[in-house]
């Protein structure tokens, strides 16, 4: 459901391309990254996406972003700034294809954390989805869940 | 006389990006980080355009269009929404606000910089004389 808003992301905003891969080891790649979380709220359903991305990259993009000479001055807040940003315009893009199929909700603003990667399982009776993008030799993690509401 | 835009957005990514695409014109940038610093700018400054998200804490984009539209010196103050939230009440909304245009995040760079020329001439800068 996210993988164009996933790619169009990395393309428009960190010129990139990222690439989906089903090929990945979790032990070979960084453990801490920044966590982006955007709540969906709505009549029909409600969801989660939590976009994931190892600190160093997160890191090298900041820098360039706000313009910093040395990556040491790249502060967590300029990190968390930058994945809330980055979990919010994807957040916007799965919220418009959920539209498309009848369903509408609201953004809740992301929450952002630095965290050691895990694979999300689903609750209740959620449905999941994680996939995983390489995006210059970096392993992202992008997860949706959406549950719907029976009354 | 360079062209004065206000960019209202909780993301300081977001603010940094429309720096660096706007460093090439002759233009002052003023920024806030949600709709209530962004409105007491907009009252005080009167920017020739307002580049404004929607979903920002403490005051949405929604909320600062309105208020603005309400005051006499800010009603006609031309705003070009830039936010992730492609929900068509809020569209319908902002429609109704008479905002000027409305970009969806993620956006490319030649588009927003269009959609801003198109409300605001941006003259570029003259380019900096040799070092002696």
């Amino acid at each position: 459901m996210a993988a164009l808003a996933m790619a169009e992301v990395l393309d428009t905003q960190l010129h990139l391309p990222g690439v989906e891969t089903e090929k990945y080891s979790l032990a070979d790649h960084d453990t801490l990254c920044v966590k982006g979380h955007v709540a969906m709220h709505g009549p029909q359903f409600t969801g989660d996406i939590f976009l994931e991305i190892p600190v160093p990259f997160v890191r090298s993009a900041a820098q360039q972003i706000f313009g910093f000479e040395n990556p040491a001055d790249v502060q967590d807040a300029d990190l968390k700034d930058v994945v809330g940003e980055l979990s919010n315009m994807i957040g916007g893009r799965v919220a418009a294809e959920l539209l498309a199929e009848g369903l509408t909700c609201t953004l809740v603003p992301p929450d952002k954390s630095i965290v050691t990667r895990v694979k999300h399982e689903a609750k209740d009776s959620a449905e999941l989805s994680q996939t995983y993008w390489l995006c210059d030799g970096n392993l992202i993690s992008l997860t949706v869940q959406k549950k719907l509401i029976t009354s | 006389m360079s062209a004065k835009i206000l960019s209202v957005d909780d993301s300081r990514m977001v603010r940094s990006v429309i720096s660096r695409l706007l460093k090439p014109f002759e233009v002052e940038l003023l920024e806030a980080e949600n709709g209530e610093i962004g409105l007491a700018i907009a009252t005080e400054k009167l920017p020739n355009v307002i580049i404004l998200d929607y979903n920002m804490p403490v005051m949405d984009g929604v909320t600062m269009l309105t208020k603005m539209r309400e005051n006499e010196s800010t009603k006609s103050i031309p705003v070009i929404m830039l936010t992730a939230d492609a929900n068509p009440q809020i569209i319908a909304t902002v429609a109704r606000l008479g905002v000027k245009d409305y970009i969806t995040k993620p956006f490319k760079d030649a588009d927003l910089i269009a959609k801003i020329g198109r409300t605001v001439q941006l003259v570029p800068r003259p380019a900096a004389p040799p070092a002696a």
